[in-house]
């Protein structure tokens, strides 16, 4: 894609401050990104992270929601449904999780994080049409939910099941992101994509957000203001 | 579209064929079926003139099904899968459906394909919503309307019905005064162009674009498009439906997509192999499942959209065979990897059209591959052998030739090569038992030339002989035919106790959760007199009729066979006392395919209680009281669920019926046969007794032995047609065996 872009990362990770700031909450922001299988939303937390720092792949997925926040060295835990917290070595689990397991803990050396911390949830919609509690309670202290759907199939009935399953207070945080968007060719295919995601789900997000290669390391990452392409938009 | 294609053919994974000539000699698709449906359409030309009036209705009707009746295949998938694009790679007619960044098809779009050199009447014909259907769709589903504002008064489903008020007002901006005037019209065209489709059947059109185009924009009151073409790499005629995805926020098109799913008999399944196998393509494919049990093709999309196509793939093919599997243990689904997309680049390539759609990316991606020459600026056209090297290249990868041997293979099992055999089946009744009546005819005539020959008085007890063998080889037809209709008659009693049973059966499980639901919400009710909200979950009843109906289909069908396999060997010793050496296949009851059990899709439909759990809230708010509440639970339990049994119970019947059917058939060739005999034996009769009266008339007598020398002549041309028709016969349904074993099982 061409043109002059504000890299939507950032933009992200900005929004998600000044919500913070917003509710006089003290400490990180955090943000918390969630969408089905494979719509992209461990690559656009490694970028956001600046480091491949969890798996990505086509047959990986993430089986518990894992929060990523700054320590001066790194550590994992596991929180349990009991409050309690067990260490792991930081390679992960090795093995699946016990029953209780509620959420993974990862503390990084890394600057992204000092500002935001981040949460990773596995896909949702596997079971049913709502979303899974464990996912619900690592998103309540976000200040910003980053829903991802993937640009060749954006925005499907289900998504919107799940989506619209999450408590409304939750929702009222909420931005959607189009990812793989360099899968699409055209800009006007783009525009015209962004116009019905606008019409579809417009009305459920604060706004919507195009992430052009998120397979990218970060920084590489370019996309396109949302709000831009919305004025155009809604001039049709 | 960023593309990564398989790595580069020396290292294997392009698999180039040795001539690479981009002509891989595939056979066309159904073309043992087709080879069957001409056979047979020439053998009843030959017999409509040998076999007479009798047999003519019965020919008629055969040969209005092999001329009309199309093998149906469906392909259907999610919003965006590609299911256009494949539609466009398999029938080798790249760029006709657009591909487009939305959901683009809007109508359900009927391809047929015909196998006939002649033009077709029309190109396409669009059928737009009548009034009542129209009123249907606008108000949500008039029945589903009704039940969702008495279920929770003030509560509307919002979205659908915003989207219907989108659609309605739209189309009638779009089409102005004339809009009422449209509707329930069908509009036909001589030629397709692109802009008609666009007209009618997209989706994806803004407004503004279209007024600049001057044109009118049909698509929002077409219900449905038949198109129509002679040249396709489909050997047997065949009707391909494009479908709107389903699992769209529209929900429109997911409801008409789900309407149109009970007919065909193959289902072509896209997935999009970056997200296989969601939560909405299992609940698809257990729709189909229900539907039609196996004849079913997956086809994993997009494979080169994979960040690594070549690993990717065969990951992504196994967890998805794994998954079917887990999800359908007893069906066997081919499932093939592929890109419709690559199926579309050989078809440009091979018609020396590639560069207009390639974009750079694209290019340097097939150098690299080494299908193109390694130069670095873009030359204005490719050569002719780079052009035939993509075009191999990429039929081979896009997966095409796999779907359309799992197609073909599905076709010599389906629906399609059932009813060719009954048909061959039915042929062969009707020449057998016509052959057999010949024969008695001739050897009648045979006897009275021999008694001619010796005097008047031997060709009057010939006669005599004649009458009488005739009179009672017509008692026992009719006898026959008298027990054949008692054997209609029992089955179709049979079949209509069977559905009382059902529907009985189906009711009281729908009441039985209807008291256990009110019983629930009461028990909650006290136990928690502040509960704010309430969620009846229906699955389990969904899942409760259908085993109801599975177990009394199944009971049902197997009533039905054993009064077959008792009365078959009892037709046996009737037919065989009155036609010796009888050797048809009646003698044998038919054989049926296992879980023959018809289509379920009664049980998805939408129902107003699956609420979603902001409904239940208000539903419940609005009803302090608890008997008040538990009575409108078990009331709409019950209205909706009965409705639902009602049309169980109707699919059941029909299936059922389709079983007796197949059976009355062919005993109806039986009698058609015997009858045939039994005229000419009369007829001839009478002639004989004329002459007898007017005996000694020296030139009748004369013309009468001509007559009877001509009539043996002809006994004798009929048993040789009659012969190489059964030898024909016999070739065909060989075929057919061969055609259903050659299936390959994955």
């Amino acid at each position: 894609m061409t043109g002059p872009r504000q890299a939507p990362i950032d933009g992200l990770l900005e929004t998600a401050v000044v919500a913070r700031t917003k509710r006089g909450t003290r400490g990180a922001a955090r943000i918390a990104v969630l969408g089905e299988f494979n719509s992209g939303k461990t690559t656009l937390v490694n970028a956001m992270l600046g480091a491949d720092v969890l798996p990505a792949g086509i047959a990986t997925r993430t089986d518990l929601p894992a929060v990523a926040q700054y320590g001066s060295r790194s550590s994992l835990s596991m929180k349990m449904a009991d409050g309690g917290r067990v260490s792991l070595p930081i390679e992960g689990l090795g093995q699946p999780p016990p029953a209780g397991a509620r959420q993974l803990h990862y503390r990084l050396p890394l600057e992204s994080l000092r500002r935001v911390s981040i949460v990773d949830t596995p896909a949702a919609g596997l079971e049913g049409t709502a979303i899974d509690p464990r996912i619900v309670q690592a998103c309540r202290g976000a200040d910003l939910l980053v829903w991802c759907t993937p640009a060749i199939q954006a925005w499907k009935h289900s998504e919107q099941l799940l989506w619209l399953s999450l408590p409304a207070a939750l929702r009222k945080r909420g931005v959607l992101a189009i990812t793989f968007a360099d899968q699409v060719a055209l800009e006007r295919d783009l525009d015209r994509l962004l116009t019905r995601l606008h019409a579809d789900a417009g009305p459920y997000f604060t706004d919507i957000i195009i992430l052009a290669n998120t397979l990218l390391p970060a920084g590489q990452s370019v996309g396109s203001g949302g709000r831009k392409l919305r004025e155009k938009a809604s001039q049709h | 579209m960023g593309v990564d294609l398989p790595a580069p053919a020396a290292s294997g994974h392009i698999d180039l064929p040795a001539d690479g000539s981009g002509t891989l000699g595939d056979e066309r698709i159904g073309a043992p079926l087709e080879y069957v449906r001409l056979r047979l359409l020439s053998l009843i030309d030959r017999l409509s003139d040998t076999l007479g009036e009798h047999a003519g209705p019965l020919l008629l009707a055969a040969r209005k099904q092999l001329e009309e009746r199309f093998c149906r295949i469906a392909v259907v998938g999610q919003i965006k899968a590609g299911k256009s694009t494949f539609i466009n790679a398999l029938t080798e007619r790249p760029d006709f459906l657009p591909a487009d960044i939305n959901p683009w098809t809007a109508v359900v779009t009927s391809m047929h394909f015909r196998n006939s050199p002649a033009r077709p009447e029309y190109a396409g014909v669009f059928h737009l919503f009548s009034r009542d259907q129209w009123k249907e769709l606008a108000d949500g589903g008039g029945r589903l309307r009704e039940l969702t504002q008495q279920l929770v008064p003030g509560f509307q489903p919002d979205l659908l019905r915003a989207q219907l008020e989108v659609m309605r007002t739209r189309a009638e901006r779009r089409l102005g005064a004339r809009f009422g005037e449209l509707l329930g019209k069908s509009h036909q065209y001589k030629d397709l162009t692109p802009q008609l489709l666009a007209d009618y059947v997209s989706a994806g059109e803004d407004s503004s674009a279209a007024a600049k185009r001057q044109r009118k924009i049909y698509s929002d009151i077409t219900r449905s498009a038949d198109l129509f073409f002679n040249e396709s790499p489909f050997a047997y005629p065949v009707t391909l439906i494009d479908t709107p995805g389903t699992n769209d926020p529209f929900m429109v098109r997911d409801e008409i997509t789900r309407r149109s799913l009970e007919t065909p008999d193959i289902y072509v399944f896209v997935i999009s192999a970056l997200q296989p196998l969601s939560a909405a393509d299992i609940s698809t494919l257990r729709l189909l499942n229900g539907l039609h049990k196996d004849r079913i093709v997956v086809f994993i999309n997009r494979v080169d959209q994979l960040p690594n196509p070549a690993a990717n793939a065969a990951v992504v093919k196994t967890a998805v065979e794994k998954r079917l599997h887990l999800e359908f243990p007893t069906l066997q689904i081919p499932v093939i990897c592929g890109s419709a997309w690559m199926g579309n680049l050989r078809l440009q390539a091979r018609d020396g059209d590639l560069h207009a759609s390639l974009k750079p990316a694209q290019v340097k991606a097939l150098r690299q591959a080494g299908l193109l020459a390694p130069i670095d600026a873009a030359p204005a056209q490719f050569s002719t052998a780079e052009q035939s090297r993509v075009a191999v290249a990429m039929h081979v990868n896009s997966g095409m030739r796999e779907v359309a041997t799992a197609i073909s293979g599905l076709m010599c099992t389906s629906g399609i090569a059932m009813l060719l055999r009954q048909i061959t089946v039915c042929v062969a009744e009707l020449v057998r038992s016509a052959d057999l009546g010949n024969r008695a005819e001739l050897a009648s005539i045979n006897e009275l030339l021999e008694a001619r020959r010796r005097e008047v008085s031997a060709l009057r007890d010939a006669i005599g002989e004649e009458q009488k063998s005739l009179g009672g080889f017509e008692e026992r037809t009719g006898a026959l035919h008298n027990s054949f209709q008692a054997i209609e008659g029992h089955l179709d009693r049979l079949v209509s106790s069977a559905s009382q049973s059902l529907r009985h059966q189906l009711c009281n499980q729908v009441r039985l959760f209807a008291d256990e639901q009110a019983q629930a919400l009461i028990e909650g009710s006290e136990a928690d007199p502040a509960a704010k909200a309430w969620n009846c979950d229906v699955v389990p009843l969904r899942e409760r009729l259908l085993e109801t109906y599975v177990l009394s289909f199944e009971q049902a069908a197997g009533d039905l066979t054993r009064v077959e396999q008792f009365l078959y060997p009892q037709l046996g010793v009737i037919v065989a006392s009155l036609l010796p050496g009888y050797s048809g296949n009646l003698l044998e009851a038919p054989a049926w395919p296992e879980n023959a059990a018809p289509a379920v899709a009664p049980l998805s439909d939408r129902v107003s209680i699956a609420l979603e759990a902001s409904g239940w809230r208000r539903w419940f708010r609005g009803r302090p009281d608890i008997d008040d509440r538990a009575a409108g639970l078990r009331r709409l339990i019950e209205e909706e669920f009965f409705r639902i049994a009602d049309q169980l119970v109707v699919t059941a019947e029909k299936g059922l019926g389709e079983r007796v059917e197949h059976v009355t058939q062919r005993i109806n060739a039986i009698s058609a046969g015997l009858r045939i005999g039994i005229e000419r034996r009369t007829a001839n009769l009478a002639k004989e007794r004329a002459l007898l009266d007017g005996i000694g008339d020296a030139t009748s007598l004369q013309r009468f032995e001509i007559e009877q020398q001509q009539r043996a002549d002809e006994c004798l041309r009929n048993q040789d047609s009659y012969s190489s028709a059964l030898r024909e016969v016999a070739t065909v349904i060989d075929r057919l065996d061969a055609a259903h074993g050659e299936t390959p099982v994955q």
